[in-house]
């Protein structure tokens, strides 16, 4: 029961980070909440990646002369680099998101998405 | 011979040294950009023949495939990529002369597009499709705001619909993984037989969401609309001709090549239907040309996916010829409409009346897109129609047959609404001075007209495209040199 716990909950967490930032993206009308649940997804997708490529009791991937015993047990390098790259790439997106808030701030005075025209989906 | 990789690594660097070039002479970055696309569409002129009978493998790196990124350059990518780039040249030259204000950034923003769609079409590892689709998607959010006004909320809108969107690519491509353990195209095509069948599923629907944003696939469409109609008039048109073009290319590998399993077509089929039909009927309704204009372009979509997902090479080259032809003539609709719109001072229809004999070449090159888009005969749309009509009634699918002829007749409703506004009605308002389009429209019509008149232009390549897709097989070893 508990390594079953151990295991799923990196899978069954990050799938629920994902579903909260979904929540939150479709249904709040503020839009700052809106971004931050876009952060929230993008983390959950991030963890979900590096879960995937976890072994047990693996070391980091790097060959160093302190970790002797490195032959076996590494944790997949690959996922790790998918998730540095999508770590900037969501950073961007959330920079430029912010902007454009600013400029939607500048404009209407809120940041309530009922009170802007052209932003009722 | 050309590196052809200098088609994607070419644009990322001038777009990088945009704002040097803009600090030598404030008109240079415009040339620049011009000479960037005129380059890129002379390395794939001289590679054509060559990627399209003898596909092209570029190791980058030189490492053997599997291990490291691998660009692939077959009959399917060089088709696609022929079309993005020189449908970039044809808005470089638009772009020299324009109605808003435009600076250095933009031609940045506009080569990374161009990278970016290059990218997503030529390259071989899912990882590497990611993130050029992000860099193609990251650089029309920027792009969308240039022409300020209502600009901000559209770009809002893309920017949570696409962010959505790459979670969901993420998600797919890291469960691929996981199941398959390789990032590589081929390598993972060569193992999808082995999965289980419930999961590959939920992946392919996974990617079906991702790319679906760009491919502007039914529920994943509402930025679409707002995008086109407040964006300037050249980023609405390579959102429309080439990423839109580049995300059905991305779909049809992932659909035909990586996972074949038939049962996906008909949620392919069901998407494409309820696209089409939607995008027809909302077209319709518009009063705002631009808008118009977006919904006819997400109902070609969901025609062209709906004619691929029938599956026999018939359709598929039919589906490809569409595509062509629909970014041909779509960014000669947007590019006359864009003036149009500009002269009149509105983007409403109705304001439109009496503009024929004020902006001819404008008038003229709308007229032609909405012909070549119904399919009269002597434009392109004629052949590509004929063809998807053929290839629905061999593969027995009278019902797709008969959407693509209700889709025909709504169309001819809608387009010769504009066309009888804009020719058969006075003028009493002012007109307002524009820029000169000739050159683009030009160059369009005459595409227009070759491809109506001589389609064997392009069926060879059609062809073998189709069957590139159909038969995995063939891409597989070429890619992995039968390990």
């Amino acid at each position: 029961m508990i390594s079953f716990l151990e295991e799923w909950s990196f899978f069954g967490g990050s799938i629920l980070l994902i579903l909260i930032g979904l929540y939150g993206v479709i249904t709040k009308r503020n839009l700052i909440k809106i971004l931050i649940g876009l952060s929230l997804m993008d983390t959950g997708v991030n963890v979900l990646l590096v879960s995937l490529g976890y072994v047990e009791n693996g070391n980091a991937p790097i060959l160093t002369s302190i970790i002797k015993n490195n032959s076996g047990a590494f944790v997949d390098p690959v996922p790790q680099a998918l998730v540095l790259t999508a770590i900037v790439i969501g950073i961007a997106i959330l920079a430029l998101g912010l902007a454009v808030t600013i400029k939607i701030y500048e404009k209407y005075g809120t940041l309530d998405i009922s009170k802007i025209r052209g932003l009722k989906w | 011979m050309v590196n052809p990789v200098l088609i994607i690594a070419l644009p990322l660097l001038i777009a990088f040294l945009m704002p040097l070039f803009n600090y030598i002479h404030k008109k240079l970055p415009a040339v620049i950009a011009l000479l960037t696309t005129a380059f890129n569409v002379w390395i794939i002129t001289i590679n054509f023949n060559k990627a399209l009978f003898n596909p092209m493998v570029i190791e980058i790196g030189n490492w053997q495939a599997p291990f490291a990124i691998n660009l692939y350059l077959g009959p399917l990518a060089i088709l696609a990529v022929t079309v993005i780039n020189v449908i970039a040249l044809v808005l470089s030259i638009y772009n020299l002369e324009h109605d808003y204000e435009i600076n250095d950034k933009f031609y940045s923003l506009f080569l990374l597009i161009v990278a970016g769609t290059s990218g997503m079409v030529m390259t071989g590892d899912l990882f590497n499709l990611f993130v050029f689709i992000e860099i193609s998607s990251v650089a029309a959010y920027g792009l969308t705001v240039f022409s300020r006004g209502d600009s901000y909320e559209a770009a809002f809108k893309y920017i949570i619909m696409g962010a959505i969107g790459s979670v969901f690519l993420l998600m797919a491509i890291g469960f691929t993984y996981a199941s398959v353990g390789s990032l590589n195209m081929a390598q993972i095509a060569n193992s999808a037989a082995n999965l289980n069948p419930q999961l590959m599923r939920i992946i392919t629907l996974l990617f079906m969401i991702g790319i679906g944003i760009e491919a502007e696939l039914f529920p994943l469409n509402l930025w679409v609309p707002d995008v086109y109609s407040e964006a300037p008039t050249s980023v609405t048109s390579i959102l429309s001709g080439a990423v839109s073009a580049a995300g059905i290319y991305s779909l049809g590998r992932i659909f035909f090549t990586l996972f074949t399993d038939p049962a996906l077509y008909t949620y392919l089929m069901v998407i494409g239907v309820i696209t089409l039909v939607v995008g027809e009927l909302v077209a319709y309704n518009q009063e705002n040309i631009k808008r118009m204009l977006a919904y006819s372009s997400i109902a070609q979509m969901g025609l062209i996916v709906t004619i691929i997902s029938i599956n026999t090479s018939q359709s598929i080259s039919a589906g490809l010829f569409q595509l062509v032809n629909h970014s041909i003539l779509k960014v000669l609709l947007f590019i006359s409409a864009g003036v149009l719109v500009s002269a009149a001072g509105s983007k409403k229809i109705k304001d439109l009346s009496g503009l024929g004999s004020k902006k001819p070449v404008a008038s003229l090159g709308f007229a032609v897109g909405a012909m070549g888009i119904l399919g009269v005969p002597f434009f392109n749309g004629f052949v590509s129609k004929l063809m998807l009509i053929n290839s629905s009634l061999s593969a027995e699918k009278i019902i797709i047959t008969a959407l693509i002829l209700f889709a025909t007749i709504v169309e001819i409703g809608y387009y010769l609404k504009v066309i009888q506004k804009i020719y058969f009605e006075k003028r009493e308002t002012k007109v307002f001075k524009t820029a000169n389009v000739f050159i683009p429209v030009l160059v369009l019509t005459v595409f227009v007209f070759a491809l109506g008149i001589y389609p064997e232009l392009i069926t060879t390549t059609l062809d073998r495209a189709a069957n590139e897709l159909l038969n995995s097989t063939e891409y597989i070893t070429t890619v992995l040199g039968g390990m």
